[in-house]
């Protein structure tokens, strides 16, 4: 298992050091999880939510009890410029 | 000696009823953590559905418990302002995620906690600090402002020092939110009501499988032994056998891992928190192993079939449910274990918590009620349902607990 890739698509840090560590930890779920290779599903459906509620609609509507003021949005954030939540930028100035 | 259930509390004293919250539940201007540093500063701009409820109906937040950080974990030990310290004998884990929760009831700081369960949480550290612990049907209770972990998975529920406690507060908190699609329409029955201590011709099985060969003979004694005081209520009493709850195991694990990965997306330290290099140990693991589970080449080997074997557990549920009222059996495989019992251990939880992985993975609503001691230390009783048979497991529970006093 490549722990490097999977950290970088998880935009995780991991170091070496813990890159072993996860690697021999990983062997060991797996061997647990695999167990369920012992059931044949192969005439299963999945099952991905377990009450069988089908798609909720609602009106195209603002409900303000959930809508935030601008001030409310941005008063957890580090880095703000007018108003505006500061990002990395993620295209080369050109 | 502190048992440090809670990471904060109040200092804003409110009127009504003092009511403990799990940390992973947003509250309005007060901190919350998910005890962890990433959000160690975090300041909710809005309340969950679940506290919004409690406030209008006359409780307030005491304080927000201890869990394991991002309830990831079952022991409460997995948190970044350390490990709550199980009442009864502090040298021992509280259980969790949440464990502060438990810890906060059991020691009498308040008479009903909020906690969340995605398959353990609330009735684990239950059965480890004695207190009864319900989790609900999923989709009973709102997930609407509660940190997700996994999403088809959490439902909020209760923590209480007794069953009564436990069917007022569920009562509060359940039913439909416009702000959460996933929740029921379905009535919410006065479940006070149903607390007649009438089991009469109740069919309950136990579940025979569910006493593990390396478990603790004093754990299967004291559960057996309320087998007799349901057969004494006038319970129709039969063993029954589930699927190999060892194969929930691996369900849980991959649809957890899968939509943690999804759900921790999030924090990236833009609009709230802090950057993703405060992750801990146990949620870098988790995140890349759902991230793995989730990839092109590996999803259909682990996460759709996964939630094929779901699909077989609900199955075999539903089949035992038809011939019984509830299915009875230990909640946990054994006591609490000592402190540092999750130290370098990938898998604790999930081996810890194999006999709740079942009914959570299939929605059921469970119990934990207190059903003895063992070394010193409290255990539960678990007690199974059909979807929102709430009021049943909870009667059940009720009956138990109340036999003593005849």
């Amino acid at each position: 298992m490549d722990i490097a890739k999977l950290a970088n698509l998880a935009k995780l840090k991991v170091d070496k050091k813990e890159e072993s560590y996860f690697e021999r930890q990983f062997d060991e779920t797996f061997k647990i999880i695999d167990q369920f290779k012992d059931l044949d599903t192969s005439k299963v459906a999945s099952t991905y939510i377990v009450t069988g509620t089908k798609n909720v609609m609602r009106k195209d509507e603002i409900d303000s009890s959930r809508v935030l003021s601008q001030e409310e949005a941005l008063c957890n954030a580090k880095k703000q410029h007018n108003g505006y939540f500061v990002v990395d930028a993620i295209l080369n100035g050109t | 000696m502190e048992l440090n259930a809670f990471i904060t509390v109040n200092k804003k004293k409110g009127k009504g009823i003092p009511i403990a919250v799990k940390d992973n539940f947003l509250t309005r201007g007060l901190r919350t953590t998910a005890a962890s540093k990433l959000l160690d500063d975090y300041i909710p701009q809005y309340s969950a559905t679940v506290v919004r409820r409690l406030e209008e109906n006359g409780y307030w937040v005491y304080g927000k418990t201890n869990l394991d950080a991002w309830c990831h974990g079952s022991s409460t030990e997995i948190s970044d302002y350390g490990p709550t310290l199980n009442p009864w004998n502090q040298k021992h884990l509280a259980g969790g995620s949440s464990g502060g929760s438990a810890a906060a009831v059991a020691s009498g700081v308040v008479d009903v906690a909020i906690g969340s369960e995605t398959a353990g949480s609330i009735r684990g550290p239950a059965a480890w600090c004695g207190v009864v612990g319900v989790k609900p049907t999923y989709g009973r209770v709102s997930r609407y402002g509660v940190i997700a972990m996994g999403s088809s998975l959490d439902s909020p529920g209760v923590l209480s020092k007794d069953v009564a406690g436990a069917a007022r507060v569920l009562k509060i908190i359940a039913g439909k939110d416009s702000k959460d699609a996933t929740t029921s329409d379905n009535e919410v029955p006065d479940y006070e009501l149903s607390l007649t201590g009438d089991i009469k011709d109740l069919k309950i099985g136990v579940i025979e499988n569910y006493f593990l060969s390396e478990m603790d003979k004093e754990v299967v004694k004291k559960t057996l032994d309320t087998v007799e005081v349901f057969q004494k209520l006038g319970a129709k009493v039969s063993n029954i056998k589930t699927l190999d709850p060892k194969y929930a195991i691996g369900v849980y694990t991959v649809v957890q891992r899968s939509e943690v990965s999804s759900n921790l997306a999030r924090y990236d330290g833009i609009r709230y928190g802090k950057d993703r290099g405060f992750f801990a140990e146990e949620a870098k693991r988790r995140i890349m192993l759902g991230t793995y589970t989730l990839s092109t080449g590996y999803a259909d080997k682990y996460y759709k079939k996964a939630q094929a074997i779901r699909t077989l557990f609900i199955n075999d549920f539903e089949k035992l449910l038809k011939s019984f009222d509830v299915l009875i059996g230990p909640t946990m495989p054994g006591p609490a274990p000592k402190l540092g019992a999750t130290k370098g251990q990938a898998m604790f939880g999930e081996m810890a918590d194999i006999l709740a992985e079942p009914a959570a993975i299939s929605g059921l609503p469970a119990v934990s009620v207190p059903c003895g001691f063992v070394g010193g230390l409290p255990i539960g009783l678990q007690i199974i349902a059909p979807q929102f048979s709430e009021d049943k497991i909870l009667n059940v529970a009720y009956a138990y607990e109340t036999s003593n006093r005849a």
